[in-house]
């Protein structure tokens, strides 16, 4: 049961950061793009900033899930790394989790007004005349935010998992 | 509103409380702060909290820290400091300490290539340690070489550290870059010279009594490693120092040139393009969640008016400033023992900048005798980046404290080098002056 819960989460979690770390091909795709248009041809592209920029909050409110999965939210880890399984569990089941759920209840919520009140007055992008749907990007933050309310759950899991079972971790 | 003392004590201490702990620094720098700021001030005032974070995510000048982060990636895949460690083995080979030295200089080529201090330290790691070893160089040599080398990418334009510092400081970026330059050269000068030093008096832990000489043709053929590497330091380095493109056009060059460069060295795959992104997507993450989180605090730190508490308080103090400006050299020391740079700039910058400022001092200048601290950070155990990466790349043979002792003098030659900004500023701003 923990295990099949695990596997489905981080299957969602992995699926996602991977496709999402593609976009930095593109936002380099892009920059050059606008670059070469402007230097060789004399046309800025207006679109370009905007959208390397809005790839840039996609890259990271939706890559940040599998960031946070991986672990790669550093810690101070001067205590940290000497607890045992079991009190590492305890600390981010109740601390960590109070401070989390904080954190993603903000960005959820108050970034989803802030997305929607875009959405409803139909916010066009103010740079250059192609008039991106500006909402599109204020979206990315609930969103990120609520796929990073599963991976935290996802680390949860883990971190439980290799508390009750201490011989499969294999780390003290 | 209450007491500005207390909220800011308990901010605080809240913090220290936290990280001490073990929560990831992005939620507890998070975490707390929305919390704080709902309790204390009004559940109005974060609604500056979505706005701050969605602006900081999409803001032309952050998308460098990506893109130089991808260029790092991609050099290390593509093997750029094999070619370059073949380049220094002729040419240094026949030195004592030479493959030391060697080291240190590759560094510095990688430092003005990349933003970051992991893929020098990585990839000298996975080369240089174990020729090293076996061409009889002590362990202490060998590790602390690459340690305190790859160090020096964030102090060598281009820095990922210092546009987040220029942005959080509200310093220019550019004159950040040039300022770093010298000191940069001068750190790698002091650091070549102690290895030419050890190499002259303990000639047993520095490549041995017989050393491999290479002819002149061998090192003209090797040359050739030098040529990408220099023809990218010239692209983003030149282009940003001469004002020709942003830092963020010059990022997204280099980023775009490191994959011709690999498809040169035939070593450019569709794997190893996927792999560079997703090590970019890792550490971006990394660095922009705390930077997330890391804004609600400095929303609260101006609305409970924490800096100007704290500037009055020791500006109020009257004592010297070189004193005052040693005690926040210190404090970064020890927060680079325990804390991760991006963290540690969030959240003293807006407390030391303005203090600074007022006592008289350049903050440009400040910026890179700061960065220096973060370059040392990287070294203090138990926090430090390059410890932790060598660590990945050594052979098992290689002990932790053997790594920790490597970097001791090295750690003392940086400290020497803040000194010596300290006592002579010039080497910090003669270029941005000529410059800017």
């Amino acid at each position: 049961m923990l295990d099949t819960a695990i596997t489905a989460l981080d299957r969602v979690i992995t699926t996602l950061g991977r496709a999402v770390a593609l976009l930095v091909l593109v936002i380099i795709a892009v920059m050059i793009f606008e670059m070469v248009s402007r230097g060789v041809f004399g046309r800025s592209a207006a679109w370009a900033g905007d959208v390397s920029a809005w790839l840039l909050v996609a890259f990271i409110f939706l890559g940040g899930p599998w960031a946070l999965a991986r672990g790669k939210f550093v810690r101070v880890d001067a205590l940290h790394e000497h607890f045992r399984p079991m009190t590492k569990a305890i600390i981010d089941s109740t601390v960590s989790t109070l401070l989390f759920a904080v954190f993603a209840a903000a960005l959820l919520k108050l970034g989803g007004e802030f997305a929607l009140k875009s959405f409803a007055m139909g916010e066009r992008s103010a740079t250059g005349s192609w008039n991106g749907p500006v909402w599109l990007a204020k979206a990315m933050m609930p969103l990120g935010t609520g796929f990073l309310v599963l991976a935290w759950l996802l680390h949860l899991l883990r971190l439980w998992r290799d508390a009750l079972r201490p011989g499969e971790a294999g780390d003290a | 509103m209450p007491d500005p003392v207390l909220t800011t004590s308990l901010l605080f201490a809240g913090m220290a409380l936290f990280l001490a702990l073990g929560v990831p620094i992005a939620i507890a720098l998070g975490g707390l702060s929305i919390g704080m700021i709902y309790l204390f001030w009004s559940p109005m005032a974060l609604n500056m909290v979505p706005i701050k974070a969605f602006s900081t995510a999409s803001s032309f000048e952050y998308l460098a820290i990506p893109l130089f982060i991808f260029m790092a990636a991609m050099l290390q895949r593509a093997r750029v400091a094999d070619d370059l460690y073949d380049t220094m083995q002729t040419f240094f080979g026949g030195l004592r300490g030479g493959l030391a030295v060697g080291t240190i200089v590759i560094c510095t080529l990688f430092a003005a290539m990349a933003g970051i201090s992991g893929a020098a330290t990585i990839s000298m790691g996975m080369i240089a340690i174990p020729s090293m070893l076996s061409r009889g160089y002590g362990k202490d040599i060998t590790l602390g070489a690459i340690a305190a080398g790859g160090s020096l990418g964030i102090l060598i334009p281009p820095s990922v550290t210092m546009i987040v510092y220029g942005i959080v400081a509200n310093t220019s970026i550019g004159k950040l870059y040039a300022g770093g330059l010298m000191p940069g050269l001068v750190i790698a000068a002091l650091f070549c010279a102690y290895l030419m030093l050890r190499g002259w008096l303990q000639p047993e832990i520095s490549g041995g009594e017989t050393l491999q000489r290479y002819g002149w043709r061998e090192k003209l053929a090797s040359l050739r490693g030098l040529v990408l590497p220099l023809v990218l330091i010239v692209a983003v380095m030149g282009s940003i120092l001469t004002g020709i493109a942003s830092v963020s056009e010059a990022s997204a060059v280099g980023a775009a040139g490191a994959i011709p460069c690999a498809v040169i060295l035939r070593r450019c795959t569709w794997a190893m393009l996927r792999e560079a992104s997703e090590d970019t997507l890792h550490l971006s993450c990394m660095i922009f969640w705390i930077i997330i989180g890391a804004t609600a605090m400095s929303t609260f730190y101006t609305a409970m008016g924490a800096s100007r508490l704290i500037e009055g308080l020791v500006l109020g103090l009257e004592i010297n400033r070189w004193i005052i400006l040693i005690a926040m050299l210190s404090i970064l020391f020890v927060m680079g023992m325990l804390l991760d740079t991006v963290g540690i700039i969030m959240i003293t910058v807006p407390i030391f900048v303005p203090i600074v400022v007022a006592l008289g001092f350049d903050p440009v200048w400040f910026g890179i005798l700061f960065i220096i601290m973060m370059e040392i950070g990287f070294l203090t155990p138990p926090f430090g980046y390059n410890l932790f990466y060598l660590r990945g790349v050594a052979p098992p043979s290689i002990r932790m404290t053997d790594i920790y002792r490597s970097v001791v003098p090295f750690i003392l030659l940086m400290l020497v080098a803040v000194g010596l900004c300290m006592v002579a500023p010039g080497i910090v701003m003669w270029l941005p002056d000529r410059l800017f």
